[in-house]
């Protein structure tokens, strides 16, 4: 398998784990910061289902979500559930920032669509980078930004 | 002999475009540098300053590695300056909102610039240009 079809697996992982978690932290959350995190999950899902259908078409099969991320755990009460909502995020912009770097690579010839890849994996890196500050600024974590997102 | 001696065409040396594009985003968060310390409260937007000088800093780097020597730019204080200089005329304030455009505008700059580029300088940008949506994101 290519670098570039590595990288394109680890993004879909990272959407298949933010889906999961944030339905794992979802609960333990309460006023604005409950549709918030289902807002997430939604996104998170629309991304995986877009990756997947990408990888497809490009004749690469999309590997399947894990039954269980036993990493994730425990979310015990709103504070470890803020928490995590950040550690979903930021292990997306790494997934995203990998598959970034492989589609931008000075030899591309392996990365199917090399343009809508580096377009996709910026918009995704910046949401995630986005959205992780949202959730850092709502917990009081100062700095609520990473100077660079994905490193 | 005459073989021998004849002369090859003179190499003209040029660059990738990249230490262009570098450059512009060099400038770029020298003036976003330069909006932070002209706004109300500077003191709390220190965090954001810092993630401006360290792009600055990474980009600097990727302009030398690009062209083989630094560039000679003089960098920004690493601090805020704490007093003003009393002759000097009073610089507008720069509001957050004002500040908040800035930043995306950034992003949206730093994004155009990543996709230009190949390599690490694209994946440079690309995280420069996703900070700074944060940055966006932080000051509404």
């Amino acid at each position: 398998m290519t670098a570039f079809a590595d990288a394109w697996q680890a993004a879909l992982g990272a959407q298949q784990q933010a889906v999961f978690g944030y339905g794992l932290l979802g609960p333990h959350l309460s006023g604005t910061d409950q549709p918030r995190a289902l807002a997430a999950q939604v996104a998170h899902e629309t991304s995986r289902d877009a990756i997947s259908m990408a990888m497809t078409q490009a004749g690469v099969a999309p590997a399947n979500a894990a039954a269980d991320y036993p990493g994730l755990y425990p979310v015990a009460d709103a504070a470890s559930a803020l928490k995590l909502a950040a550690r979903l995020e930021d292990d997306c912009a790494s997934a995203w920032r990998v598959l970034y770097a492989a589609a931008a690579s000075d030899s591309p010839s392996d990365v199917p669509g090399a343009t809508a890849r580096r377009r996709e994996a910026q918009a995704g890196l910046t949401a995630a980078a986005v959205t992780a500050a949202r959730w850092r600024k709502i917990d009081k974590v100062v700095p609520a930004s990473r100077a660079f997102p994905g490193l | 002999m005459a073989a021998l001696v004849r002369r090859r065409p003179a190499r003209t040396v040029t660059y990738p475009a990249s230490p262009t594009v570098l450059l512009a985003a060099v400038d770029a968060e020298t003036r976003l540098i330069a909006a932070i310390d002209s706004a109300h409260d500077p003191a709390a937007l220190a965090h954001l300053r810092a993630d401006h000088l360290a792009h600055r800093e990474a980009l600097l780097g990727a302009v030398a590695l690009a062209t083989g020597s630094p560039p000679s730019t003089s960098p920004p204080s690493t601090s805020p300056p704490s007093t003003a200089n009393p002759s000097a005329p009073p610089s507008p304030r720069v509001s957050l909102t004002q500040l908040r455009a800035l930043e995306q505008a950034a992003a949206s700059a730093a994004a155009s610039a990543a996709a230009s580029l190949t390599g690490a300088p694209a994946t440079l940008l690309a995280s420069i240009a996703a900070c700074e949506a944060s940055h966006a994101e932080l000051l509404r």
